[in-house]
C-alpha cells in the first residue's frame, strides 16, 4: 500500500474501460443463470414472459420475490463489501485490512445471537434493523476509540482489538445456546442470502444509494492517503479526519450489509485485489469501480454456486466465499511477496 | 497459470472434503450391542467399549435423551443440565429437585458432575465426546446420537439391560410401536408435512432422513427424501437436517407446516401470512402452520417424546381421525 499508484489513470483508461465492460458482461451473464436456474428450471423465453407478467403463478413467485431480489441483494452485498474493503485497505495502507476490523460484523453478530440464543421475543422483519442498530453501534465503538488515533497501524490494532471483544461476546452467546439455536446462528454467522427478499433489499438500499456514489468520490483522498501520511500533510490533506471519514463510510457500507445477509467473509479483502491485479493499477480512481463490479461478481457468482450444487439443499454463500476466497488471497499475497523479493 | 489452476483445484477439493466429512461420524445402537459381552457391557456411538461394575443407580444426563429414557424406566436422573424433565409429561415438578448440572450444552460443567457422584453419565454424540478424558475419574461415559426411531429404541433397551430394568424398556418400547401402528393403521395420509426450525430467513428442514422428519414420514406424506451420503448436514446433532430451498418448498407445497421456532412476539403463522414469498404455501393460506413444541420433536429424541410428538402432529393433520391422542 505504500507504493505510489503505479501508473496513471489517463495512460490505462482504454484497458480499465474494456475489463469494466468484460466485468459488466459476466455480472449480466450471471444474472441470466441467477434468473433461469433452480426449482422451477426456466428457459430464456419463460422469463421473457414471467417478466410481462405471464408464466405460472409459481414461476412467478420465485422468479420475481425469490431470485431477483436475492440477485439484486448479492450485486449490492458483493458491491458495497468490495469499495469497503478498497477503502480500508487504501486508507489503512494494509493489504489485510477489512470490514471485520471496524467491529461492524461483530456488532450485528452480538444482536442476531442474543435473539436466536436467548429467545428474544422479536417480530422476524424487525431482526434486519437490530442487526443493523447493532452493526452500527459496534462500527461507533471502534470509531470513537480510533478517533485520536493517527496512526494506521495503530488505528488497526485498535479495530482488531475491539472487534475481537464484541466478538468475545458472541462465543459467550454460543456457549449458552442449545444445539439447535446455534446451527440456526450458524447460518446468520457464515453468512447467506438465502430466502431473501425485497424487504430485505430495500433495508440495504438506501444505504448503497447514498453509500456507492460516496465511496467512489473518495478515490482522490485515497490515492493521497496511499503515499503516506507526512505526504499526505504536505499535500495539504487532513490525514486523520479524512481517514476517519473513510472509515465511517466503510462501517456504514458494510453495516447494512451485515444486518440483512451476516457477516460474510472475503469479498471485502479479495475483491480489491484482484482488481488491482488485473488492472495493473494502485490507482483508486480505477480500482474502486473494478472492485464494486468484481465483488458484485464473486457473491452473486458464489451464491448461484450456493444455491445450486446441492440443490436443493442450500449451502450458506459465505461457505464458499471462505472457501475459494481464503486459498484465493493467499495465493495472490504470496505471489505479491514472491514478486518484491524478485522470485519468479 | 496451470500450476495455479492446479493448487486451486486441489484447494477446493480438499476444502470440499472437510465440509464433507462433517457428517456425524458415529455407530448406531445397532452396531454397538453387537458387541454386547454380558449385561453391563456396552459401545457408545463413537465406539467406546465400556464395562461397568454394576448396574448404574445414579445416571447423570447431559442430552435430553437421557432423561426421556429414565423417565420411560421408571428411574429419575442424578443430575440434569437442562430444563426439559419440567415437563409433566415427564418428570414434573419433581424435576426442579434434581441436581443442576452447570455450564453450557456444550460445555457442561464437570464439577457439577462429579458433585453428583453418578456411576454412569449419559451424552450425545458431537458435543460431550471431548468430555470422556475428564470424566474418566468420576464415571463412565455413553454417547448417543439416535438417527431414528429405531435406534431410540435401541437405546431405550440398552439403558434398561444395564439398570436392570429390560422388562419397563420393552413396554416402553412396545407402548410406543403400538402408537405408531395405530397412527399408521388409521392415518387417511392424504396431507403433506413439513418441520422446520428455525426464522422465516434462517432455517432448517427436517428430512426423512431426520429423527422427527423419519417418524412423520410413517404416518402421513412427507415429501422432503433424506439428504444423500457426503451431502452436507446442518448440524452434527441433527442428522438428516438441513438448510433447503424456499423454492422447493414452494414448489413441493406442504399442507401442513410444523414449525418450532426461535423466540418471537408474534405467532410464526402470522408473520408468515404476511410474508411475500411465504404466503403463498397453501400451509400459510389455509392457516396450517403450527408452532410445536421443540422438547418433543427435535430435544428429547426418545420413545415418550417421540409418542407425544405423534399425538400432537397427528391431531393437527388429521383433527377429525384424531381427536385425542391414540394410547
Amino acid at each position: 500500500m505504500k507504493a505510489p499508484p503505479v501508473s496513471a489513470w489517463r495512460g490505462r483508461r482504454a484497458p480499465i474501460l474494456l475489463l469494466i465492460a468484460g466485468c459488466g458482461v459476466l455480472l449480466a451473464g450471471i444474472a441470466l443463470l441467477s434468473l433461469l436456474c433452480g426449482t422451477p428450471q426456466l428457459s430464456p423465453p419463460d422469463l421473457w414472459r414471467i417478466i410481462n407478467g405471464g408464466g405460472s403463478a409459481l414461476a412467478r413467485v420465485v422468479v420475481l420475490q425469490l431470485r431477483l431480489p436475492r440477485l439484486a441483494l448479492a450485486m449490492l452485498a458483493g458491491a458495497m463489501l468490495s469499495l469497503s474493503g478498497t477503502m480500508l485497505q487504501d486508507a489503512l495502507r494494509n493489504a489485510l485490512a477489512g470490514p471485520e476490523l471496524l467491529g461492524v460484523s461483530a456488532g450485528a453478530t452480538v444482536v442476531v445471537a442474543a435473539i436466536t440464543i436467548l429467545h428474544l421475543a422479536v417480530i422476524f422483519s424487525a431482526i434486519p434493523w437490530l442487526a443493523l442498530a447493532g452493526a452500527l453501534t459496534g462500527g461507533s465503538i471502534v470509531l470513537l476509540a480510533a478517533r485520536r488515533t493517527q496512526d494506521a497501524a495503530r488505528l488497526v490494532l485498535t479495530g482488531a482489538a475491539l472487534s475481537a471483544l464484541l466478538n468475545a461476546s458472541v462465543i459467550v452467546f454460543m456457549s449458552l445456546g442449545s444445539q439447535n439455536d446455534i446451527s440456526v446462528l450458524f447460518l446468520f454467522l457464515v453468512g447467506s442470502l438465502a430466502n431473501r427478499t425485497w424487504q430485505h433489499v430495500y433495508l440495504v438500499l438506501p444505504w448503497a444509494a447514498i453509500g456507492i456514489p460516496l465511496a467512489l468520490l473518495c478515490a482522490r483522498p485515497l490515492n493521497v492517503l496511499s503515499l503516506g501520511d507526512d505526504v499526505a500533510r504536505g499535500l495539504g490533506l487532513p490525514v486523520t479526519s479524512a481517514r476517519l471519514l473513510i472509515l465511517v463510510l466503510g462501517a456504514a457500507l458494510v453495516a447494512a450489509v451485515v444486518a440483512v445477509c451476516g457477516p460474510i467473509s472475503f469479498i471485502a479483502l479479495l475483491a480489491p485485489h484482484l482488481a488491482r491485479r488485473i488492472s495493473k493499477t494502485t490507482d483508486a480512481r480505477a480500482i474502486l469501480p473494478c472492485a464494486a463490479l468484481i465483488g458484485a461478481i464473486l457473491l452473486s457468482g458464489a451464491d448461484l454456486f450456493a444455491r445450486m450444487a446441492f440443490a436443493p439443499q442450500e449451502l450458506p454463500v459465505g461457505v464458499w466465499t471462505t472457501l475459494v476466497g481464503g486459498p484465493f488471497l493467499l495465493l495472490l499475497l504470496r505471489r505479491r511477496l514472491g514478486a518484491r523479493r524478485g522470485e519468479p | 497459470m496451470l500450476k495455479t489452476f492446479r493448487l486451486l483445484a486441489a484447494l477446493l477439493i480438499m476444502a470440499l472434503f472437510i465440509s464433507c466429512g462433517s457428517q456425524p461420524a458415529t455407530t448406531t445402537p445397532g452396531n454397538s450391542t453387537s458387541t454386547k459381552t454380558n449385561n453391563l457391557s456396552f459401545t457408545d456411538a463413537t465406539g467406546t467399549a465400556v464395562r461397568l461394575s454394576r448396574p448404574p443407580t445414579r445416571i447423570a444426563c447431559l442430552v435430553s435423551l437421557c432423561e426421556d429414557i429414565l423417565a420411560e424406566l421408571g428411574l429419575q436422573p442424578a443430575a440434569v443440565n437442562d430444563t426439559f424433565g419440567q415437563d409433566p409429561h415427564f418428570f414434573g415438578d419433581k424435576a426442579r429437585g434434581f441436581a443442576k448440572i452447570g455450564g453450557s450444552f456444550f460445555d457442561p460443567n464437570v464439577e457439577d458432575i462429579a458433585k453428583a457422584t453418578p456411576d454412569l453419565v449419559i451424552g450425545i454424540a458431537n458435543a460431550d465426546e471431548n468430555l470422556r478424558s475428564a470424566l474418566k475419574p468420576i464415571a463412565p461415559l455413553y454417547i448417543m446420537n439416535p438417527t431414528s426411531y429405531n435406534d431410540s429404541i435401541r437405546y431405550l433397551k440398552d439403558i434398561g439391560r444395564l439398570t436392570g430394568r429390560s422388562a419397563q424398556a420393552d413396554q416402553a418400547a412396545q407402548r410406543f410401536l403400538n402408537k405408531l401402528a395405530a397412527y399408521k393403521a388409521k392415518s387417511p395420509k392424504n396431507k403433506s408435512a413439513l418441520l422446520i426450525y428455525g426464522s422465516d430467513v434462517n432455517f432448517n428442514i427436517f428430512t426423512a432422513g431426520s429423527l422427527p422428519g423419519g417418524l412423520l414420514a410413517q404416518t402421513t406424506s412427507y415429501p422432503w427424501p433424506a439428504p444423500g451420503p457426503g451431502a452436507p448436514a446442518a448440524s452434527d446433532h441433527e442428522p438428516g437436517a438441513m438448510p433447503y430451498s424456499l423454492e422447493k418448498i414452494l414448489a413441493v407445497n406442504p399442507d401442513v407446516l410444523f414449525i418450532a421456532s426461535i423466540g418471537a412476539s408474534q405467532p410464526l403463522s402470522k408473520q408468515l401470512a404476511n410474508s411475500p414469498v411465504w404466503s403463498h404455501l397453501k400451509a400459510v393460506k389455509d392457516g396450517q402452520v403450527y408452532e410445536v413444541n421443540p422438547s418433543f420433536y427435535i430435544f428429547g429424541r426418545g420413545t415418550r417424546s417421540l409418542g407425544l410428538a405423534l399425538d400432537d402432529a397427528m391431531h393437527k393433520l388429521y383433527p377429525d381421525v384424531f381427536p385425542t391422542p391414540l394410547t
